[in-house]
């Protein structure tokens, strides 16, 4: 990733030439001089305006930058990455050997597979129902088998299109507002604010139980809901999401529903919106393999988009959606597919529990590390994320001060919207012994 | 047990997949919202028979999306097929229709992808989210298979192959050696279709568009969606707002730009789906200064360029200047049967600027980093294998059998009279069918000899009285096909 400090000049009439000030960038650790070039042509093509109202880079490239920095600084320092939520742990085998299988399988005339259905492979969609949505109804025809749940985000957006409304949680994982921006739904930024006009911000903090309070809700069409949430690891009670259900009913609004943790639920919370009735005529749910079975490199998920689910003058979304999919995406890697259907048989679905209980297990030594300190930290039990409260601090000071100090990344929280103000993320992904080694030195620190 | 089929005890997987709570608990523990409406509540129960409430939402539906005609064309190609096939169920039905590959991709390519999945095994190997530290990782891995090849005696790429072992620097070294472009003007992706869209979010719906007539449909398709387009003109079949370059026999298939209205930005395939058509050095020139004079911007789709036959330029980057107006997008799929796997890329040049003189590539970086998380790692060792030397040949290799098929096609239409266009720079033929409805052929040669094709109006209205044949098939099918169609057509 580079970056250009440039003189925005105008350049619309006759080619005027363009300086590119130098500067020094770092990328992927190395730090690149960028020199100093004449050119000679602006095309007359205007920047999409939804680009410019973005103000920063997206949140996770911006922290692993900041680690390369510090790398560059401290060369010798044994840096723990509790930041970016990544999965560390080995795929199981018994997952991996039917990827083996598949590709092996590809060089055969009988094995051989090109174009797969833009939905999915049916094997698949079916034993995601049959296993993820057992007893619910959810049809393996209403299942869209995709690359992960940040790409089936943004698809969602463009099938929405930038004349609806949306309203997230506050703090949420910021895809969903950087979409809703790029789209052009989100209207102007507040700079005081840190929020975008046209977005109905629903904070979640201790304060309401991290659920937000629907009475004082705007109505919108849209509503992005992630549960178990990332960053602050709560999950919602049954009787939370009917009240969600109700409202997005009574509103006339389509929720989006986030399941990719779901997997992580220690309790008898909600593992999909569909568990809800009437949910099926709310709500779309989105969800992945990337970490419960550690695909986040492989790349696998899927969105649920019933039937019943429809548009003001009756269109169902699904018909949309479909066409979306076989215009915009051309399927999930077949090796990564067959990888998913692996970790769906009982098999493999025991071997993934394995590795999602071992990352619950960093996930309690985190946040018994952060409870002896007489820190306040949330999450940790539904969810692999740990939520921190450092009241009246900057979050992005506390982010500093702790990679300095103790050489340990974590995501401030303000990067999840301005309700994540005060609040550092820590993830749970990691081999235990970082996890411990970690905690060692947070205890040394805060002590 | 294979785990490539379904297992059939998956009933009992559940519990153990989810956690403690058990399937029957999911539903049992549910309570009713007491303000619910009854009869919605249980309909999915049991709906009395009379009851045709269907509860909508409140949410428009995307008016661009309603633009749309019909469904994408090539389901609309497979639909027909298995409808087809359902009436004819004895029929040995013969597909030359989607551009799917159907040869196995070379070992050197599948080992690699095969080492890599197993590697997500274990602790050296595992890597996660791509950027930074998968790529070390990878680096890793290809030191690992390098010295496991030198145990079991497979034949060793050289050694300076590992000197190069990023993908995008791969590609850089392979495509544009010598054309300026650098390993960060590269984008790597899950193939170029989905570019298409990406790169269509990035521009936004208030740039204007140009497309050549027939083009690949997502072009078109992507340019409604996002709303750069006015409303379907069905007496013309044109989008407002679309300009159409008509690309022809009477043009030789390349646009006559002096009558073509500027647009900001101009989608160009060369060699061309359908037409199979390769634009020359020349006219690549006049396109690149045409795109300069109207301040545009190309989005050249080169996913065809090992299918070229002669010294006609193989990417856009061959001409000077393209730098400052264009970007590429490419694609595994057509030359190592990457079809399923799904690998591609696309070069935004550092020297290609926005009005405002905005970088295109700072702003579709950060397209990338929100929109999407990356290409399979899997896919992407499987490419970086196609470009060591031994997996360059294999493509090749790949890539001349199916312009021996394309030969092939093009030689019958040809002995039958046909105009053909195409086949020689692609593995697509392109066959003119003077006064006739392609959709009305399409059905014909289905009916009549079971084999499918594409019609070419579902490329755009300049298609119609064609038909695309594509050259992806077995040898011995791309011969039966030949010899029914001697048969329909003598």
């Amino acid at each position: 990733m580079y970056y250009h400090q440039i003189q925005l000049s105008p350049c619309i009439s006759v080619r005027p030439s363009l300086m590119l000030k130098p500067r020094m960038v770092q990328t992927s650790g190395e730090v690149v001089k960028t020199e100093r070039r004449r050119v000679d042509h602006c095309t007359r093509v205007p920047r999409n305006v939804n680009l410019e109202k973005l103000r920063n880079g997206y949140l996770f490239p911006e922290i692993g930058m900041r680690e390369n920095e510090h790398l560059q600084k401290y060369p010798y320092a044994k840096l723990i990455s509790l930041g970016i939520g990544d999965t560390t742990e080995p795929i199981p085998d018994i997952i991996t050997s039917n990827m083996v299988e598949q590709a092996q399988a590809l060089s055969t005339v009988k094995g051989y597979k090109g174009y797969g259905a833009e939905q999915g492979n049916k094997s698949l969609r079916k034993a995601i129902a049959d296993v993820i949505y057992r007893g619910l109804k959810v049809k393996d025809t209403e299942i869209f088998v995709s690359d992960g749940a940040q790409c089936d985000i943004s698809r969602l957006q463009l099938l929405l299109g930038s004349n609806v409304t949306m309203a997230v949680q506050d703090p949420s994982f910021p895809a969903y507002i950087d979409s809703g921006v790029i789209i052009g739904q989100a209207g102007e930024l507040q700079e005081e604010t840190g929020k975008y006009w046209n977005i109905e911000y629903m904070k979640c903090g201790p304060q309401n139980n991290f659920f937000p309070d629907l009475s004082t809700t705007a109505r919108t069409d849209i509503i992005f809901f992630c549960s178990p949430n990332n960053p602050t690891g709560y999950a919602a009670s049954r009787k939370q999401l009917e009240q969600l259900v109700e409202f997005a009913r009574k509103n006339g609004s389509i929720i989006i529903y986030d399941s990719a943790y779901a997997a992580y639920i220690s309790d008898d919370s909600p593992r999909s919106i569909f568990e809800i009735p009437g949910a099926r005529e709310v709500a779309i749910e989105v969800s992945s393999f990337s970490k419960f079975a550690g695909f986040t490199g492989v790349r696998l998920g899927w969105t649920v988009v019933p039937e019943e689910l429809c548009f003001a003058n009756g269109f169902p979304v699904i018909k949309d959606f479909n066409r979306i999919v076989c215009t915009c995406f051309n399927g999930a890697s077949n090796i990564a597919q067959a990888g998913g259907l692996a970790c769906l048989s009982p098999e493999g679905s025991m071997a993934v529990r394995g590795v999602i209980d071992y990352y619950k297990e960093n996930a309690r030594i985190i946040l018994d590390t952060f409870a002896s300190l007489g820190l306040k930290a949330y999450g940790g039990k539904n969810a692999p994320y740990v939520w921190v409260h450092f009241p009246g601090s900057s979050s992005w000071d506390v982010f500093d001060e702790i990679l300095e100090k103790t050489h340990i990344s974590t995501v401030p929280g303000r990067g999840f919207g301005p309700g994540g103000e005060e609040y550092i993320r820590v993830s749970a992904f990691g081999h235990r012994e970082s996890i411990l080694e970690a905690s060692m030195r947070l205890k040394n620190l805060f002590r | 047990m294979s785990l490539m089929q379904p297992s059939a005890s998956i009933s009992s997987t559940s519990s153990a997949f989810l956690g403690q709570s058990t399937n029957n608990s999911r539903i049992s523990k549910v309570s009713v919202p007491a303000s619910a409406k009854k009869n919605e509540i249980f309909k999915c129960m049991a709906t009395p028979p009379s009851d045709t409430t269907v509860y909508k939402t409140k949410v428009s539906r995307n008016a661009n999306m309603a633009k749309l005609q019909a469904g994408y064309l090539f389901p609309e190609i497979a639909r027909r097929k298995a409808a087809h096939m359902m009436k004819y169920p004895d029929a040995q039905v013969i597909s030359l229709g989607i551009g799917d590959t159907t040869e196995p991709i070379p070992e050197v390519i599948t080992s690699a992808m095969a080492q890599r999945s197993h590697a997500l095994s274990t602790l050296e190997g595992y890597s996660g989210y791509g950027d930074g530290q998968g790529d070390k990782k990878m680096i890793k891995f290809c030191w690992v298979v390098y010295i496991f090849h030198i145990y079991l005696y497979i034949p060793q790429p050289p050694p300076n192959f590992f000197c190069k072992m990023q993908l995008r620097a791969a590609i850089a070294s392979a495509f544009y050696g010598k054309l300026g472009i650098e390993e960060s003007d590269i984008f790597v992706s899950d193939g170029a279709k989905c570019d298409i869209s990406r790169l269509q979010i990035l521009l936004g719906s208030s740039v204007t568009m140009a497309v050549q007539d027939p083009s690949y449909p997502a072009y078109v398709d992507s340019s409604v969606i996002m709303g750069q387009t006015g409303q379907f003109q069905k007496d013309v079949e044109k989008y407002r707002n679309i300009e159409y370059m008509r690309c022809s026999p009477e043009n030789g298939f390349f646009p006559n730009l002096s009558t073509v209205r500027p647009t900001d930005v101009i989608f160009f395939c060369s060699p061309n789906n359908p037409t199979g058509s390769a634009a020359t050095r020349e006219q690549l020139i006049r396109l690149v200064q045409f795109a300069k004079e109207n301040g545009s911007i190309i989005v050249y789709d080169s996913a065809y360029a090992m299918y070229i036959s002669d010294d006609r330029p193989r990417s856009i980057f061959e001409i000077p200047g393209a730098k400052e107006v264009a970007i590429e997008t490419v694609s595994f799929s057509k030359y190592a049967g990457f079809t399923g796997v799904r690998l591609g890329w696309t070069v935004v040049p550092k020297e290609l600027l926005f009005s405002d003189g905005f970088p295109v590539a700072k702003d579709f970086n950060r397209i990338v980093c929100t929109c999407f998380n990356g290409a399979s790692n899997i896919s992407q060792t499987g490419g970086l294998a196609c470009l060591s030397p031994e997996g360059i040949k294999a493509m090749h290799d790949v890539v001349s059998f199916y312009k021996e098929n394309t030969k092939i096609i093009m030689d019958t239409f040809n002995s039958l009279g046909f105009k053909v266009q195409g086949g020689e720079h692609a593995p697509y033929v392109w066959v003119h069918f003077p006064g006739r409805s392609s959709w009305d052929v399409f059905a014909e040669i289905l009916e009549k000899i079971h084999l499918v094709t594409t019609p070419g109006s579902g490329f755009g209205p300049g298609g119609e009285g064609f038909i695309r044949v594509s050259a992806f098939g077995h040898r011995g099918n791309v011969l039966e096909a030949c010899k029914r169609l001697k048969q329909l057509y003598n």
